[in-house]
């Protein structure tokens, strides 16, 4: 599966995370510019897909798929968004998994837990950066190309 | 302080023990009391005393492992609730998931009373914030 990048949102809306590893198109907006449109997207597409559900559920959105990748998001109950774009081809039950993992492995270990990062402000912690790079390409559904 | 420590626990306490979106203020005592007093302090506190209208509740805790080898000093012992940083623990973790708290402190086994007692009250439940438009 390739991955292609990784936004972390906390529950007001700002980004407090963003990674990169296979872009090959790039929008004209700022990072910040682009960041807000994802947000405020995902905000209506969970409202919008939670009114229509036929059926009363507890988890809503999860992902949108298009030609080119998919958009898998992951949600807390503290409305801390991970938003990951993915090719098409990964089971979803996978992403989700390392999703959470993310979540727990990394974001609780060395985001939530570092004196150094102030919740509400952008990540900048490089230890951060790091893990969450290692743990990702160590992930077996992970291909380098 | 408490609060500080609530809003960061929250994160790890949800990663770790896994649990969803409680229904209602009822379960979320529960949760508290079984699972999350149990993973970060080995007790469980007794959930009672609710008010007629489920929006209160007691914590009722026999051994406070704060304040086990703890012995006050008489010049504070009117005063100091040496356990309030479990409050604000609680009043920061609930705010995170959308429940805004009032906790106090009732009781406290340091003062000489048999038991700790914490009182814990829902003053709403707060919702979901509108990313605002700004072009």
């Amino acid at each position: 599966m390739t991955i292609h990048n990784l936004y972390i949102f906390d529950r007001h809306g700002n980004l407090l995370f963003y990674h990169e590893w296979v872009r090959r198109k790039h929008t004209s907006m700022s990072k910040e510019e682009e960041a807000k449109l994802l947000y405020g997207m995902i905000f209506s597409l969970k409202s919008f897909v939670n009114r229509l559900s036929p059926t009363v559920s507890k988890e809503g959105f999860l992902s949108y798929k298009t030609s080119a990748y998919r958009l898998n998001f992951f949600e807390t109950v503290s409305k801390l968004k991970l938003i990951l774009n993915t090719d098409t081809e990964t089971s979803q039950s996978e992403i989700r998994e390392l999703l959470s993992g993310i979540y727990r492995d990394i974001y609780v270990e060395y985001a939530v837990k570092s004196p150094m990062v102030v919740p509400g402000e952008v990540i900048t912690s490089n230890l951060f950066r790091t893990k969450l790079v290692q743990y990702v390409q160590s992930s077996h559904i992970y291909k380098a190309n | 302080m408490g609060y500080n420590i609530g809003i960061r626990l929250i994160e790890d306490f949800l990663a770790r023990s896994g649990v969803g979106r409680c229904s209602d203020f009822r379960e979320t005592a529960e949760v508290i009391s079984k699972v999350g007093f149990k993973m970060f302090l080995g007790v469980s506190p007794t959930v009672a005393k609710w008010s007629p209208d489920s929006k209160e509740f007691s914590l009722l805790i026999d051994e406070n492992p704060l304040a086990e080898f703890v012995e006050l000093p008489d010049n504070v012992r009117g005063d100091l609730f040496y356990s309030n940083i479990l409050c604000g623990v609680i009043r920061g973790a609930l705010e995170m998931v959308q429940m805004q708290v009032e906790t106090s402190f009732v009781t406290c086994s340091l003062k000489g009373d048999e038991r700790t007692e914490i009182r814990v009250r829902l003053m709403k439940f707060l919702d979901e914030e509108v990313p605002v438009e700004d072009d």
